[in-house]
């Protein structure tokens, strides 16, 4: 019944090398995983390309995850948008050596798709989006270049000329508030 | 320093946002690493920050994507960001371990010589197992070797009886009396041998020995010369059981021969390794003062292990401080770096108070490198080694791929 014990059991059971239990989690994390991705790189091969190497390193290295250091949904996506951004980086660098490439390729959605999930889904970020707007313009937007755009501190300060102290205050405040906010959800669900 | 410490705290947010510098990311880790409540407040950050991901517009993932991926990951397929390969990162989180890790090795041949130990371990316990099909980890190695004492010390024992059994000259009249001990004494090694213990082993030791000690003074108590015979044909099958059971004992003392041998080599080959790194780091040093007269008493006051950043958990080095009349100077030297491509170029940074100043930069060969750099002032927080994507930096640019603790 509690989704942290079982995804507890579930990276154990990794850890081990139990393929099945690696397809289980990937059932279960299929979709937010995919969703986030394609909401930072906003292509559908890369993000495959990120999902898949999200897996990887669960596959290799589950015995690493600590429960201590949060939740292992949180863990995933971490390390996703770690991976999306460390690929926008990636693509930055050799965009600005070789022309601009066209970054639409052609994929199919899959047309089959879970209603529940995507309802369940589609509630918790409603929640959160709640939580986001009721933060106020300014701290909502630094959350959306860190968070989404893979800027640091400094590059938000330097590129949308705000000084580093305001930006970072505007960092500790909004993370302080949405945390108030969201602590509830924090502990029950979170997986769509 | 709580001022610091502040500024430090400030930053669990950005951290768990994800919006640090690379150089914030290894000072906060730094920080974190002994702080339990801290790490507990990040951990709760980390879940409020994994709820942004729910407020990514539902997609649907692209058709097979499933099998493409699981049959990719369980065929076992390379990582397809070279430099993540083998990673096992928790965003930090992890890295909370990995510096402990590294921290406890902190000297030049530390991280190397905790490798092989842990090689080592595994060797012996497989000799171990393979020649006593018992359990004898390297921690019992104290053990082990009064075991070994006290069967050298039954074997010396058994070579006396031996020597008087030779000279008893048997008729063989109470063959009878010999098989019964010789069948009680086989057993008991038998059981040895079943529960294989060394321990075991040494008090059937023991267990022999009496046996022929009470036999002999059985035998000078009777006089007889019949009698007398009669113990001293005991006498030779119980020698011939030591003799049996000797043979083994040996043959575990050559096991162990053998492991302390292979033993040595490794300590050779790791001493060897460490003045392998002192002549270069010497090497380092005779280019570093190339133009002046060369230097009398040159001194390492510390080293340090430079520890693989989340990316790069193979990447190990170690940083030394070396002082001479000229002098304080810092010899870094890397090695399993992630190779360099095009202009990349490796960079060091020292950093004070959370500034880094440029240590100069260098590029690796097969994956090693090396830099001197001379200190002033010479003191520091920490020294990080980047990986630039130029050689013409003077602020980081790229991610850190070693660190070290300089004040700690």
């Amino acid at each position: 019944m509690n989704e942290q014990s079982e995804d507890l059991r579930l990276i154990r059971q990794i850890a081990d090398r139990d393929a099945g239990a690696l397809e289980q989690l990937y059932d279960l994390y299929e979709r937010p995983v995919y969703a986030l991705a394609y909401r930072l790189l906003n292509d559908a091969m890369a993000a495959e390309e990120a999902v898949q190497e999200l897996f990887l390193r669960i596959w290799n290295h589950a015995a690493r995850y600590d429960a201590s250091h949060g939740k292992l949904s949180s863990w995933m996506f971490a390390l996703t948008r770690n991976i999306s951004i460390d690929m926008i980086r990636r693509r930055s660098v050799r965009a600005s050596a070789v022309p601009v490439e066209d970054e639409h390729l052609n994929t199919i959605a899959d047309v089959e798709s879970d209603t529940e999930t995507l309802v369940q889904q589609t509630l918790e970020g409603e929640s959160v989006r709640a939580a986001l707007s009721e933060i106020g313009n300014e701290q909502r937007q630094v959350i959306e270049w860190i968070y989404f755009k893979g800027l640091t501190q400094q590059e938000v300060s330097e590129r949308y000329d705000i000084p580093l102290g305001t930006v970072k205050s505007r960092v500790r405040l909004a993370l302080k508030q949405l945390h108030k906010r969201l602590s509830g959800m924090e502990r029950g669900e979170s997986r769509a | 320093m709580s001022e610091r410490k502040d500024m430090t705290q400030d930053m669990a947010e950005a951290y768990a946002l994800g919006g640090l510098e690379e150089m914030e990311i290894a000072e906060f880790e730094a920080y974190l690493q002994d702080n339990i409540d801290e790490q507990l407040r990040v951990a709760a950050l980390r879940d409020t920050v994994g709820l942004l991901a729910s407020t990514a517009a539902p997609v649907s993932p692209p058709t097979g994507m499933k099998s493409r991926i699981l049959a990719n990951v369980l065929n076992g397929s390379e990582s397809i960001s070279g430099n993540s390969k083998g990673t096992d990162q928790i965003i930090g989180g992890l890295s909370a371990k990995q510096p402990a890790d590294s921290a406890s090795n902190a000297n030049a041949a530390g991280i190397p010589a905790q490798r092989q130990a842990q090689t080592k371990g595994n060797e012996a316990e497989m000799t171990a197992a393979q020649s006593s099909e018992g359990r004898v980890g390297d921690a019992d190695t104290d053990l082990l070797l009064e075991q070994a004492q006290q069967n050298i010390e039954a074997g010396e024992a058994r070579r006396a009886a031996e020597a008087r059994a030779e000279s008893a000259q048997p008729t063989g009249s109470s063959a009878g009396m010999s098989e019964v001990r010789g069948s009680s004494a086989a057993a008991a090694a038998s059981e040895n041998d079943g529960a294989g213990t060394y321990a075991a082993r040494t008090e059937a030791g023991e267990t022999s020995i009496e046996n022929v000690r009470t036999v002999r003074e059985a035998a000078r108590a009777r006089g007889g010369r019949r009698l007398w015979a009669g113990a001293a044909a005991v006498m030779a099958a119980a020698a011939i059981l030591l003799g049996v059971y000797s043979a083994q004992l040996r043959g575990e003392l050559n096991n162990m021969h053998r492991d302390m041998t292979a033993m040595q080599q490794q300590t050779t080959a790791l001493a060897q390794h460490a003045s392998d790194m002192e002549q270069r780091a010497a090497d380092m040093e005779k280019q570093l003062d190339s133009f002046s007269e060369p230097v009398v008493g040159a001194k390492v006051d510390r080293t340090v292990a430079l520890a693989g950043s989340q990316d790069d958990p193979k990447a190990w080095g170690t940083a030394s401080m070396v002082s001479d009349d000229t002098g304080v100077h810092l010899l870094v030297q890397a090695a399993d770096l992630p190779e360099l491509s095009g202009n990349e170029a490796y960079q060091l940074w020292l950093i004070k108070d959370g500034t880094p100043i440029n240590g100069g930069t260098f590029k690796s060969d097969s994956g090693s490198g090396a830099l001197a750099y001379t200190m002033k002032p010479d003191d520091y927080d920490m020294v990080v080694i980047t990986l630039e994507p130029d050689a013409q930096g003077d602020k980081p640019r790229g991610r850190p791929v070693l660190t070290g603790v300089l004040n700690g």
